[in-house]
């Protein structure tokens, strides 16, 4: 599904590689979970799987990442973006709406549903990740586990093959950590390919099926 | 400034048409400074008043106006120090002097601004960013990208409202008071937030606009 080789990346104006030499083969199916001390080049890897990198993020790009077959330098956002979605790890700031069920109506709507047909799947989506009491709260009210809920309902909803997610559960409590990555077995089980960078080794060997450890040196 | 952006509700200026909620705006705006009597800035600011408390908005509307006032405080002097023509009401140093005149329009011009920041202040209560955004690619045929941006402008605002008060709170805790009646004062304690709210808030931009992009915001 991703398929990295000999890819290196230094972000421009910074004066050494955030990635360096990196080798990585994903298959469909997997569930990876990214490991590495802060600052060895998670995000960034996670940017770089789906085209987060180069697109916006700028600089020296070397080798190749492809996507599903894509080579993510030369193919636009807008058709990588259809196949990879990413929950941001500063998801407070990657909320467009105000309200849980506008957020996930947002990017269905985008991807070229219907008002009526978004509103469906949007009920749907809501209902399987146990968040229809969301409807109606502000997205700014919410604790930290029902904000990742919702970013990741709109993630999911517009069915991409692969999800990335960057420390999704960071800040949350133990028990909300384990519904995020049960939610995420869940979604593996139905064939979505994910990519998880997380602190918690305990989570990550118990939920994930495979382990990358990023080092930049 | 706590209190801006988006409050949820479903009164009748919930429900209007986002266009139409923008547009009236814009027209009282027009209006306080197309008109040269302070007539039409005192009239908004009714009418503007009266709307607010028809949403269950009154008393949040006055505690807008009266961080306006408090903010413009700080204009009004500058303003009236900056006119040095006509009558001297009180003479200061250096031969500065107040004068009638620097008073009058001083005051009129701060009633003016005053007026025409609430009609919008209020749009901002009673309409969802994305309804706006919608409502123009819709009418106008705005492209769906550029809509959204107002929209996601308008979704920042309580974050930045917020962000603000946090760092305010951050610096009372080292000790910093920020309940001084002097601007000078207070004008040099809010200087240093500036930056990294700034900072912090491009940051955020970056990652909103990414984001937005990521989920497909320029396909539509
Ligand atoms: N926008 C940027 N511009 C310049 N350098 C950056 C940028 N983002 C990250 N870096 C640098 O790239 C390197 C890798 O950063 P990255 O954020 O990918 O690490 P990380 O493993 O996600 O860290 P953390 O665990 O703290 O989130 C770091 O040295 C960082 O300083
Ligand atoms: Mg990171």
């Amino acid at each position: 599904m991703i398929k990295i080789e000999k890819f290196s990346f230094k972000y421009k104006g910074s004066e050494k590689f955030a990635l360096h030499d990196v080798n990585l083969d994903v298959p469909a199916g997997a569930f990876l979970g990214l490991s590495g001390v802060s600052g060895s080049g998670k995000t960034s890897l996670l940017y770089s799987c789906c085209g987060v990198i180069p697109h916006f993020y700028k600089g020296d790009f070397y080798g190749s990442v492809r996507l599903a077959g894509l080579d993510t330098v030369e193919t636009p956002i807008s058709e990588l973006s259809k196949i990879a979605a990413i929950v941001f790890e500063d998801m407070d700031s990657s909320f467009a709406c105000t309200y849980p069920e506008d957020e996930i109506v947002f990017g269905l709507r985008n991807f070229g549903h219907t008002k009526a047909e978004a509103e469906e799947i949007t009920a749907k989506i809501m209902a399987e990740l146990s968040i229809e009491d969301l409807r109606g709260k502000l997205i700014r009210s919410l604790s930290g586990g029902q904000k990742r809920k919702t970013a990741l309902a709109a993630a999911i909803a517009i069915k991409p093959k692969v999800l990335l997610l960057d420390e999704p559960t960071g800040e949350l409590d133990p028990e909300a950590k384990i519904q995020v990555f049960e939610i995420l077995e869940k979604l593996n089980a139905d064939g979505l390919t994910i990519i998880i960078s997380e602190r918690n080794e305990t989570l990550l060997r118990k939920y994930c099926t495979s382990e990358y450890t990023v080092t930049n040196a | 400034m706590g209190g801006l952006g988006y409050f949820p509700g479903d009164s009748f200026l919930h429900r209007a048409n986002p266009i139409l909620k923008l547009f009236l705006a814009l027209v009282l705006v027009t209006a306080i400074f197309a008109i040269p009597s302070l007539i039409a800035p005192a009239a908004v600011l009714v009418l503007t008043f009266l709307l607010s408390v028809s949403c269950k908005s009154g008393r949040w509307m006055l505690r807008i106006i009266r961080s306006m006032i408090k903010f413009s405080l700080v204009i009004f002097i500058i303003q009236t120090l900056f006119i040095q023509t006509g009558d001297t009401l009180i003479p200061l140093f250096w031969g500065l002097r107040i004068t009638y005149q620097g008073v009058m329009f001083s005051l009129g011009f701060v009633l003016k601004l005053i007026a025409s920041a609430l009609p919008l202040a209020l749009v901002l209560r009673v309409t969802k960013g994305i309804d706006l955004a919608d409502a123009l690619n819709e009418t106008f045929k705005i492209p769906y990208k550029y809509a959204y941006a107002v929209a996601s402008a308008m979704r920042f605002v309580p974050d930045f409202a917020d962000e603000m008060k946090d760092i305010i709170e951050a610096q009372t805790a080292r000790g910093v008071e920020h309940d001084t009646k002097g601007f000078v004062k207070k004008a040099r304690l809010l200087a240093p937030i500036c930056l990294p709210l700034l900072l912090s808030g491009v940051r955020k931009a970056e990652v909103a606009a990414i984001s937005a992009e990521m989920r497909g915001v320029s396909n539509r």
